[in-house]
């Protein structure tokens, strides 16, 4: 479904990614880790759009997407949440949900500045959705609370929701399970895995809590200093020295 | 009422429609412009130009709302390309470009300005009187208090609110930001041409001097001072701004370090103005 080919990136000199490919196949649950620095988050960021790679290509559902703008990526069903809570500060709960739809309203200018009826009905049916994906998540009672009111682990289901509401068809987690507690870790991966079920949704997920992985990924890619180190199942990798080699001193799996 | 009154509520709503237009950039799209009162007088010698040389009011009006809007795009098309950072110092150069144009083409009559604009008309009948031409002002104020509330309520507020907040997060929620941002100049580079059309025709002599800096300053202030992304907010900053030096006009040696310390109190006390919730500094101070 979608797939990265010889992804290289480097920031002046710190070479955070070194011809990295992977693939994310239609309907799996991929969980990406490695140890700090590894280069996932930046991996994220060029698949969905925030930095062009130096050299290598990205395709999703067959299309070149390398050089696509990061809206036009969430117009093809691409989302994300942020590893560093990226909710709307000056917006409640809900609208931080509402602008999460963005791709799916069709009005224009003149719809807007005339309030058409087909403006209003679907303003409703956006309002309705988002209010039926903070239920989803758990939010609903606070959903006209200012959105920086809520703990960390409820605005990153803030952004799980966010990007929820834009429909995709692969949704991007980039560490969904910092700052939650091991009770609320636990229940993201049941939603998680139900996303999948009822949405159709295809899910790649960076996480360092590896009771989360394990449980719920289909197939682990493990990154180590800006390349892939190995991909497998979960108990392929559990068993992996090289895996271990570079956690050494960590103490994870 | 005396006419002085009406004179004085008839800038009020001419510049409650800059505030307001200035705030859709500012406010709404959190984008910095220094330079607003530019747009003003292009829409003011526009539509003066148009009607000495004949044309009505009312296609005047809206041509100069137009070509204001077509200059809003010729200047946020480069500018928006740069960093948020240099928008500050690109709408300030253009402010001060527009003066110097003005001041040496010899159409616009350069330092002297353009005299004998005709007066307002509809329907074929001259706006004369001062109530008929705040009736007229009032109308499109009002007229823009609701397009604006829509635009604010709607997908295209909710980006721009996004956009403000955060436009790195804004372009992951499948939001165009280039094209909200330029959205926001057109829009609001529209209003104050008309504003500047509306100037034009209610004094019947305009110069230069009136759209430059310190005027920018001026509706900055309004917007400020009402409360940034605040629609109630750059009504009331205008009302005071334009009400206040008239009072103090007697004390018209001091009135602007009254004005100036009026600035510096809200700053201190209430950085989002009187009827904000966002914080000047979140917009000027955004790396
Ligand atoms: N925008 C940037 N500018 C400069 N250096 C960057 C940037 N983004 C990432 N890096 C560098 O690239 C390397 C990989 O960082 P990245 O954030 O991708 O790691 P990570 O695997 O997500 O780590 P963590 O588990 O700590 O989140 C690091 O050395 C980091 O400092
Ligand atoms: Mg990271």
């Amino acid at each position: 479904m979608l797939t990265a080919e010889g992804i290289t990136k480097s920031f002046m000199g710190i070479h955070a990614l070194s011809g990295v490919s992977m693939q994310v196949h239609a309907g799996e649950i991929l969980g990406v880790i490695g140890p700090n620095g590894a280069g996932k988050t930046t991996l994220f960021n060029v698949l969905t759009g925030l930095y062009a790679p130096d050299a290598g290509n990205i395709f999703f559902e067959g299309r070149d997407i390398t050089n696509l703008r990061p809206y036009r990526r969430v117009g093809l069903g691409l989302a994300r949440t942020f590893q560093n809570l990226e909710i709307f500060r000056d917006m409640s709960v809900l609208e931080n949900v509402m602008v999460g739809g963005h791709v799916r309203l069709s009005c224009g200018f003149w719809q807007s500045l005339l309030v058409t009826p087909g403006k209003r009905a679907e303003e409703r049916l956006l309002r309705s959705q988002a209010l039926e994906l903070l239920a989803l998540l758990g939010l609903a009672d606070r959903a006209s609370a200012p959105a920086v009111s809520l703990s960390y682990g409820d605005q990153r289901r803030i952004e799980i929701a966010r990007a929820l509401a834009s429909h995709p068809a692969m949704l991007f987690l980039d560490e969904p399970a910092a700052g939650m507690n091991p009770r609320e870790t636990e229940l993201l991966a049941g939603l998680i895995a139900q996303l999948r079920k009822d949405l159709q949704l295809t899910v790649v997920i960076i996480e360092h809590d590896m009771n989360l992985i394990m449980n719920v990924c289909d197939r682990i890619v493990v990154m180590s200093e800006g390349r892939v180190l190995t991909a497998g199942a979960p108990h392929e990798i559990r068993l992996d020295a090289r895996v271990l080699e570079a956690y050494l001193g960590e103490e994870i799996l | 009422m005396s006419a002085y009154v009406f004179h004085v509520l008839i800038m009020v709503s001419i510049f409650a429609i800059l505030s307001l237009s200035l705030n859709i950039i500012v406010g709404f799209a959190g984008l910095v412009s220094l330079g607003h009162a530019a747009f003003f007088g292009i829409g003011a010698y526009a539509s003066g130009l148009m009607m000495i040389r004949g044309m009505g009011f009312v296609p005047a009006l809206f041509l100069a709302g137009l070509c204001t809007a077509a200059l809003g795009v010729a200047l946020a098309l480069p500018a928006l390309r740069v960093k948020d950072d240099y928008l500050a110092i690109v709408t300030l150069g253009f402010g001060i470009i527009v003066v110097m144009v003005l001041m040496n083409l010899e159409v616009t009559g350069g330092p002297d300005g353009l005299v004998g604009i005709p007066p307002a008309a509809l329907l074929g009948t001259p706006l004369y009187s001062k109530p008929g031409f705040l009736a007229l002002t009032l109308g499109f104020l009002l007229v823009m208090i609701l397009s604006v509330y829509a635009l604010k309520q709607s997908r295209i507020g909710r980006a721009w609110a996004a956009i403000r907040d955060n436009d790195v997060t804004a372009m992951f929620m499948g939001i165009n930001i280039y094209y909200y941002k330029m959205l926001a100049f057109i829009v609001s580079s529209f209003w104050a041409g008309l504003a500047g059309s509306l100037y034009a025709h209610y004094t019947a002599y305009i110069n230069p001097q009136t759209f430059g800096m310190h005027t920018s300053i001026q509706i900055l202030s309004m917007v400020v001072l009402g409360g940034i992304g605040s629609i109630t907010g750059s009504l009331l900053g205008a009302a005071l701004l334009v009400v206040l030096p008239e009072i103090l006009r007697p004390l018209a040696d001091y009135q602007d370090i009254f004005y100036g310390a009026l600035l510096v109190t809200m700053m201190v006390f209430r950085p989002q103005g009187i009827m904000g919730r966002v914080k000047i500094t979140e917009i000027f101070g955004k790396k």
